[in-house]
């Protein structure tokens, strides 16, 4: 009766497993869920008329120690399936790069992924600073910067030599992959606070142009 | 130019639009060979997006009203904007990116001629033919 119960119990979890995987239909290892913060960068120029971009860093929970070497670049949105795979393989990637292979055709169940991910970070968003820049010629800059604490699985990978063409960024980048939720309590804790005392005003977060 | 038929966005994810058009600009982009010998020596050939002009403006800018997306790929151009706005935008097409829009040329707020500068970068970032 045990063994019944147990093997009854395991059915929806194997097809829960099955189904993550079909869903995604990417030769990709999953990575690990893991907590992070992800950095967003609102930057706006106001005399292009309130033209806002948007740039994303992470870092992992873990790693907060320093912002310098541990926040790395992270793509919302503008990758390839091709780049989520290589990705979550380890492989070099270029998301500004296309080639005669590349393809979009997401399964609907990543896309949707991605659009939680992004109301997630939106609604659970801490504005951490606004710096201003103006120029003597009359243009003002704009950089809001907000963190948002993020429990999910997230590949990682060097930047491809193609993206360093047009980039000096060194780091690895990551891609989301699944499984995003909005990680409670980070902001109680002592990682949060050294998060909060860092000024960003001098921060490159531009390093990888779109 | 060519015209293609729009994508159909009933029930689809602002991901999904977005995914859908850059689809459209890969399958109608040109084949080439990067420059740099680094990149032309991998023997990998790569693809120049196809400009795609929309008036769907990317998830990227929620507040804008022309804006490009990654991969300088799909291009959202409001019918209201004023002169060069459009050539603006496909000059990003090229891989030349936005600067602070006022350093003059095309890139320039409001657009400008183009200056020799941007035509230098776009002769930098182009594919030669396989």
């Amino acid at each position: 009766m045990t063994i019944k119960n147990s093997a009854i119990r395991s059915i929806p979890v194997l097809l829960a497993l099955l189904l993550s995987g079909s869903l995604l239909r990417v030769s990709a290892q999953p990575p690990a869920s893991s907590k992070y913060v992800i950095f967003t960068f609102e930057d706006t120029y106001k005399i292009s008329g309130g033209l806002t971009k948007r740039y994303y860093w992470i870092i992992a929970q873990d790693s907060i120690k320093s912002i310098d070497n541990h926040v790395l670049y992270l793509f919302l949105d503008g990758f390839s399936k091709n780049n989520l795979t290589d990705c979550c393989n380890g492989k070099d990637i270029d998301p500004t790069t296309e080639f005669q292979n590349t393809s979009f055709d997401f399964t609907r169940d990543y896309s949707k992924g991605l659009d939680e991910l992004d109301t997630l970070m939106l609604k659970n968003r801490k504005e951490l600073q606004t710096v201003t820049k103006t120029w003597s010629l009359g243009q003002v800059e704009e950089i809001k910067v907000f963190a948002t604490a993020i429990t999910g699985k997230f590949c990682s990978s060097n930047f491809h030599k193609f993206g360093k063409k047009i980039s000096d960024y060194k780091g690895k980048v990551y891609i989301p992959y699944s499984s995003f939720s909005y990680a409670e309590g980070f902001w109680e804790s002592d990682k949060a606070k050294f998060i909060l005392h860092q000024d960003f005003s001098e921060v490159s977060f531009k390093k990888i142009p779109f | 130019m060519k015209g293609v038929l729009d994508i159909d966005k009933t029930g689809l994810s602002k991901t999904e639009i977005e995914n859908k058009y850059k689809q459209i600009a890969l399958d109608n982009g040109i084949v080439g060979i990067n420059r740099d010998a680094s990149i032309k020596n991998s023997g990998m050939q790569q693809v120049a997006p196809a400009a795609v002009i929309t008036p769907e403006l990317s998830n990227l800018s929620f507040e804008g009203e022309a804006n490009m997306n990654t991969g300088v790929i799909k291009l959202g151009v409001n019918a209201e904007l004023g002169d060069g706005w459009a050539s603006h935008e496909i000059l990003h097409t090229f891989k030349v990116f936005d600067n602070d829009y006022m350093s003059g040329g095309l890139l320039n707020n409001p657009p400008e001629p183009i200056s020799p500068a941007e035509v230098d970068k776009v002769i930098q970032n182009s594919y030669d033919k396989p």
